[in-house]
């Protein structure tokens, strides 16, 4: 069951320096106030209280949220908050609170429960608030920002995230596989096996058996079982054998595995570098049109400025040159569309430079690995180091044009000059004769041969097996993350699917309610992108029976209106499932007086059963035609006033306020209502007052307004004791008004009172009882009050329309 | 409006719920993604690095 609002208060947020307090018991409100009332003092609130967040504010960079949020004339001292309390979610009843700790602006929320975080999160899934700002940035935001507008309403631009998100995931890993380049790394250890043993043996039994051939000659009494056995083998062939030489060896044969493979990859990493020359070149050559796609944004900003109008002069707003603004516009959509072009080339030239990118990467690391031999330090194999060392700059200068600037007008070099050669890898020679001459100088040794072949060729296996193992790893993830992925793309597919056939006969129906008998019918919205790329939404239309789309081909400012209106009412119905109310701060500020009053009946008729908080600064449409609707739906009408003292305050009706207060008395809960029944009190005894021409002294402008209850009461008195006998003998029960221990208590405007609600109870009846004396009990009588403009010249009293209740007045 | 309807956080967290129902899916890596979507950290960054940790940790065990 959706929960409703009950009560909301707001203190000392925005423009609310006192408390302001929306007593709704779950009822719907409209509520005016002029520009600058602080209307939107309630919305930021609930935004607040919901999302941590105020969109409008947080959209500056420039303002911090917090500070923006507290009413400017607070002191350190006090505390901000927003408090919403419940029907049928009393459990989720809260104040969020802002105040200043240690200098620093802090928030806090009064529960913490798992129940109630789950509430928050479920909360901010819904549409809760619309704005009018929200509402004309959707007719005014170029297609590219409307579509993620939209997508945003409905949630789907999360969703298009995480799909980029297990996109590049898949692809990262593709591109690891690809750059790892397993092949080269695994046929050289396989060359080495073929060298060693005599064959490219890829099961571990093949290898002892091979080993156990091997040694027999040696008779050296041990048999290798598994692969562990084989240290113990090489450790007994160690001993007899030239140590020095074993290591050197085993240093140059890994050494020429790393450089043999890297040779084996020239042109896989050529090709690659290639690629991003060529790219490299396409766009150096067109640089202009590359520095254009970081033009995009001003280009964006820039209509948008026109578009929002905040630019009306007929020139350029940059340069202030004369230029037909229409024509400007037209000009801006043409560039972004040649930079959307250009975009697309920069995204191949990128895919390109990360390649070759992550390669040489990889291959700088697998020299670096080289480098730290110990050996490779030695005199005696400088040429190696010198050799490794330049091969490592040459893909170290790869690695540096991948990063070079397209734009910086540096050239990178081509693939004669930058790409590998044969050539570079000339030491191999060096490496190659000193192993034939260390296999010589162990021709005569038989255990320093089987040693080092047995010794090459178990390190070859392993490599082997953990680049086979790496690639499988690799290649189960990519298989796995295709699967999520494809997965994926099917369910948002078809949740798309779905949501747009039930969506688009919502917008069509809500749209069709607001502009009868108009040319756009069976109003829909539709994918945009690939089969299963969804790129966006757009919005397609018939009118005059031909299909149209975009809709600002046809539909003026109010319909476009209409239309961003009636996505956001579909999307309530579609999407707010634990929340029955909604509040819509200004959203008919640029509808015509038509569009007006069908959305007002749309709200009342389709949306009954939702709680709703409308707000307006339209007067006309509030007190003609709202207002006299929502009253018969029996709605709060209430208007927001603002003054220098309370700040943004409401402008309570005495027949609200009494309702409010006899509604928390009978539920007793009194918290707080020392005031209203204050507030009640003196507007009533001010009426009295005026009705009976009591006169008080003067005072100027406001502060006229500012009459204590006693000071009031007094004067009536007074009046009363001059002019009638038959009101003197009602005074038991005026002073029972004014000898209540709560009215000394209630005169100061904050009072921390806190009375029982006997006694509440006790005082409310004799107020009520005060008023009684003043007010004429017939139904039918039209003029009620008792009052001096009744006042019968001939008998001498003082009388209600209808003559019921007369008292004499002399 | 029609029960079937989804918001796309619905739809998102009835696709992490269900991840690891995929046919052939990697269970580790279907809890990872899982554990990364409810903590809201699920960037391409995020998840390569888990990936890698994985891999590793696999190693490890071999």
């Amino acid at each position: 069951m959706p929960v409703k609002i009950k009560k909301i208060k707001v203190k000392g947020i925005r423009g609310a320096m006192d408390s302001l307090e929306l007593p709704l018991d779950g009822r719907s409100i409209l509520l005016y106030g002029d520009n600058g009332t602080g209307k939107s003092t309630i919305s930021d609130a609930l935004e607040w209280f919901y999302t941590n967040k105020v969109s409008h504010l947080s959209s500056n960079g420039e303002i911090d949220l917090k500070e923006a949020l507290r009413n400017a004339s607070l002191s350190d001292e006090d505390v901000s908050e927003v408090g919403i309390s419940f029907i049928k979610g009393e459990n989720f009843n809260a104040t969020k609170t802002l105040f200043v700790k240690r200098g620093k602006l802090i928030t806090e929320c009064s529960i913490a429960t798992e129940e109630f975080n789950k509430y928050l999160n479920a909360s901010t899934n819904e549409n809760l608030l619309l704005r009018y700002q929200y509402l004309r940035d959707f007719v005014d935001n170029t297609k590219g920002d409307k579509l993620k507008y939209l997508s945003d309403i409905i949630g789907f631009s999360e969703v298009t995230k995480k799909k980029d998100v297990l996109r590049k995931s898949y692809n990262s890993l593709k591109n690891e596989i690809k750059n790892q380049n397993f092949e080269a790394q695994i046929n050289t250890q396989k060359e080495v096996l073929i060298e060693k043993i005599g064959a490219a043996i890829s099961r571990e039994e093949d290898l002892i058996e091979v080993i156990n051939q091997k040694i027999a000659p040696l008779e050296t009494k041990i048999e290798v079982r598994k692969i562990e056995d084989i240290d113990t083998l090489l450790e007994h062939l160690r001993k007899g054998t030239n140590n020095k030489l074993n290591e050197e060896l085993a240093f140059l044969e890994k050494t020429k595995a790393v450089i043999d493979t890297l040779k084996s990859e020239i042109n896989f990493i050529n090709t690659e570098y290639g690629k991003y020359y060529d790219e490299f070149e396409k766009i150096a050559s067109d640089v202009e049109s590359i520095m254009q796609t970081f033009l995009a944004e001003l280009l964006k900003t820039g209509d948008t400025v026109l578009a929002k109008k905040f630019h009306t002069e007929e020139s350029c707003p940059l340069c202030l040159q004369p230029k037909s603004l229409e024509d400007l516009r037209t000009e801006i959509a043409l560039r972004l569309k040649e930079i959307e072009e250009s975009s697309k080339k920069k995204a191949v030239f990128d895919k390109a430079k990360q390649s070759i990118g992550a390669i040489a990467i990889e291959r700088v690391k697998r020299l670096d690995n080289l480098l730290l031999e110990k050996l490779i330090k030695d005199e005696e194999f400088k040429r190696i180091n010198t050799g490794t060392i330049a091969l490592k700059e040459k893909i170290i200068k790869i690695q540096q044009a991948s990063v070079e600037k397209v734009t910086s007008g540096n050239k990178i070099p081509d693939i004669d000059t930058g790409g590998l050669k044969e050539v570079d890898f000339s030491f191999q020679t060096v490496i190659a004769e000193r192993i034939k001459e260390i296999k010589q100088l162990q021709e005569k040794d038989n255990s320093a041969v089987v040693y080092s072949n047995v010794s090459a060729s178990k390190d070859a296996f392993k490599k082997i097996k953990h680049f086979e193992m790496q690639r499988s790893k690799l290649e189960s993830q990519r298989k796995t993350l295709e699967l999520i992925y494809n997965e994926f793309v099917k369910k948002q597919k078809e949740g798309l699917e779905n949501f747009i056939s039930t969506f688009s006969e919502k917008i069509n129906e809500f749209y069709q309610y607001m502009n009868p008998d108009e040319p756009f019918q069976e109003i829909k919205i539709v994918t945009i992108g690939e089969d299963d790329e969804l790129n966006g939404i757009t919005i397609n239309y018939k009118y005059n029976g031909v299909w149209v789309s975009p809709p600002q081909k046809y539909f003026s400012e109010s319909h476009l209106n209409c239309f961003g209106l009636s996505f956001f009412l579909a999307s309530i119905e579609a999407f707010n499932k634990k929340n029955g109310f909604v509040l819509l701060d200004d959203v008919i500020s640029s509808f015509d007086t038509n569009h007006r009053k069908r959305f007002a009946e749309l709200i009342f008729e389709k949306f009954s059963k939702y709680q709703i908080i409308l707000l307006t600064h339209e007067y006309d449409w509030f007190k003609n035609f709202v207002s006299p609707l929502a009253k018969q739906k029996n709605w709060i009408i209430n208007e927001i006033k603002w003054s220098k003292d309370k700040g943004t305050f409401l402008s309570e009706k005495p027949s609200d306020l009494k309702i409010r207060i006899e509604l928390a008395i009978a539920e007793s809960n009194i918290e707080g209502l020392g005031n209203p029944i204050r507030i009640y009190l003196e507007h009533s005894l001010k009426e009295i007052c005026i009705n009976l021409d009591v006169k008080v002294s003067f005072r100027y402008n406001d502060f006229n307004e500012k009459r204590m209850p006693d000071e009031l009461i007094n004067a009536l008195k007074s009046r009363i004791k001059e002019k009638s006998t038959e009101l003197k003998e009602e005074f038991p029960t005026i002073e029972r008004v004014a000898n209540s221990a709560l009215f000394g208590n209630l005169l100061s405007h904050d009072n921390p009172f806190d009375p029982k609600i006997g006694d509440l109870n006790a005082f409310w009846a004799d107020i009520l009882a005060l008023e009684e004396i003043f007010i004429c009990d017939k139904v039918d009588c039209k003029r009620p009050k008792v009052s001096i403009k009744n006042y019968d010249n001939v008998a001498r009293k003082i009388r209600c329309g209808c003559g019921q209740t007369t008292y004499d007045w002399k | 409006m029609a029960e079937n309807v989804k918001s796309g956080t619905e739809i998102l967290d009835e696709f992490f719920e269900n991840v690891d129902q995929i046919e052939n899916v990697d269970q580790e890596i279907a809890q990872m993604l899982v554990r990364l979507y409810t903590d809201n950290k699920l960037t391409d960054i995020n998840v390569k690095n888990e990936l890698q940790t994985l891999r590793e940790t696999d190693a490890g065990k071999d």
